[in-house]
C-alpha cells in the first residue's frame, strides 16, 4: 500500500513555472541590494559625522596639549636631551601627567569610528558590486 | 555548479560568501515547497507563499543549525508556519475548531486496524488517477493533508514530520491513520 500511495502522490505533484527560481532569485538580490544600500548610507553617515566631529576634537586636543604644558615638556628633549635622559623616569611621569586624557580619548574614539565606518563602507561597495555581477550573470 | 554537495555543504558555502550557493538551494527545493504550499492553499496563492518562504529562509539561514535538524526539516517547518500564517490572515480555517473537532472524532475502532489495511485495493486504484487524488486531498483536513503530503510526497519519516508540525510522532501516526480512513470515506 505504501509504495502505491507514494507513487500516486508523486504523480499528483504540482510543478512551478520554469522561471520561478529566477523570479525568487531576482527578488532576493533586489532585497539584498536594498539592504546593502541602507547599510552603505548608514555607515557613510556615521563616517562623515565622525570626520566632522574630528575637526573640533583635534582643535580641543591641540589647545589642551598647549594648556597642560605637554608641548613645553616634550620640547625639553630637544633642548636639553642629556639631562632628560638622566632623569628619564621623572620626565616620562611629567609628560604622562600633562596628557589631556579626555580630549585624547575623544579624538581617538572618533578616529576609530571613522576607520571602522570606512572599512564597512568598502565592504558594502564590494558586496554591491558582486550583487550587480550576479544580477547580470542571471 | 553544485550538484553533489549536501544541503549542509551548500549552506556552508553560502555562509562563506558564495552567494550563488543559495540559488542552488532554491533550485533544489522550489518544486517540493511549491507543491506543498499549492496543495495546502491553492495554486494562485502558492507562488506568493513560496516566494515568502524562500525569503524567510534567506533571512534566517545564518541561524540554521544542522545539529538540531536537517535542512529539509527546517525548510518544511518554515513552509508549514508560513502557510499557517497565510491561512490565519485569510481566515480560511478556524484552527481551534479543527483541533476540537479532531479530538472529538476519535474512533477507537479505527485505531485497531493495521495501517496496511486502511485503504482497500479499489481505493488505491482510484488514487492512481492524480485528478481523483487531488480532489480527495482538497476535501481532507489541513493536518491530515500535511501528514500525507510530507509522508508520501516528500518521503519523510513520522519523526521528521513530527518535528516539522511540532507534534509527537505518535500524534503524527494517528493523524496518518485517520487521514487514510478519511480518504477511504471520501473515495467511497
Amino acid at each position: 500500500m505504501n509504495k502505491e500511495l507514494t507513487k500516486a502522490f508523486h504523480q499528483s505533484k504540482h510543478e512551478p513555472s520554469p522561471h520561478f527560481t529566477e523570479d525568487i532569485w531576482f527578488e532576493i538580490i533586489k532585497r539584498e541590494r536594498n539592504k546593502v544600500k541602507y547599510k552603505l548610507w548608514g555607515f557613510a553617515s556615521v563616517g562623515l559625522t565622525s570626520l566632522i566631529g574630528l575637526i573640533p576634537a583635534i582643535k580641543i586636543l591641540s589647545n589642551d596639549l598647549a594648556q597642560s604644558g605637554f608641548y613645553d615638556y616634550s620640547s625639553l628633549i630637544f633642548s636639553d636631551g642629556i639631562s632628560m635622559l638622566s632623569y628619564w623616569k621623572e620626565y616620562i611621569l611629567s609628560l604622562a601627567e600633562s596628557l589631556p586624557i579626555v580630549s585624547i580619548t575623544l579624538t581617538l574614539s572618533l578616529f576609530f569610528v571613522l576607520l571602522l565606518s570606512l572599512k564597512f563602507v568598502i565592504k558594502q561597495i564590494i558586496n554591491n558590486d558582486s550583487l550587480i555581477t550576479q544580477e547580470k550573470l542571471a | 555548479m553544485l550538484f553533489n554537495e549536501t544541503d549542509e555543504e551548500i549552506i556552508l558555502l553560502y555562509k562563506n560568501g558564495n552567494q550563488e550557493a543559495f540559488k542552488m538551494l532554491i533550485n533544489r527545493y522550489i518544486s517540493p515547497i511549491y507543491n506543498f504550499t499549492s496543495h495546502l492553499t491553492n495554486k494562485n496563492d502558492a507562488k506568493d507563499i513560496t516566494q515568502e518562504i524562500f525569503i524567510k529562509v534567506w533571512k534566517n539561514i545564518r541561524r540554521f543549525d544542522s545539529e538540531k535538524a536537517s535542512f529539509k526539516t527546517w525548510i518544511f517547518t518554515i513552509a508549514k508556519n508560513t502557510v499557517t500564517d497565510f491561512s490565519r490572515k485569510r481566515k480560511n480555517i478556524l484552527f481551534s475548531e479543527i483541533e476540537k473537532g479532531f479530538e472529538e472524532n476519535i474512533d477507537s475502532f479505527s485505531e485497531n486496524i493495521k495501517d496496511e489495511n486502511l485503504l482497500p485495493d479499489e481505493a488505491l486504484q482510484k488514487l492512481q488517477n492524480s485528478e481523483v487524488l487531488n480532489q480527495a486531498l482538497e476535501k481532507l483536513r489541513l493536518e491530515y493533508k500535511e501528514v500525507l503530503m510530507l509522508h508520501y510526497q516528500e518521503e519523510l519519516t513520522f519523526e521528521e514530520i513530527g518535528k516539522i508540525l511540532n507534534k509527537s510522532s505518535n500524534t503524527v501516526k494517528s493523524h496518518h491513520r485517520r487521514a487514510l480512513l478519511e480518504l477511504k470515506k471520501i473515495l467511497s
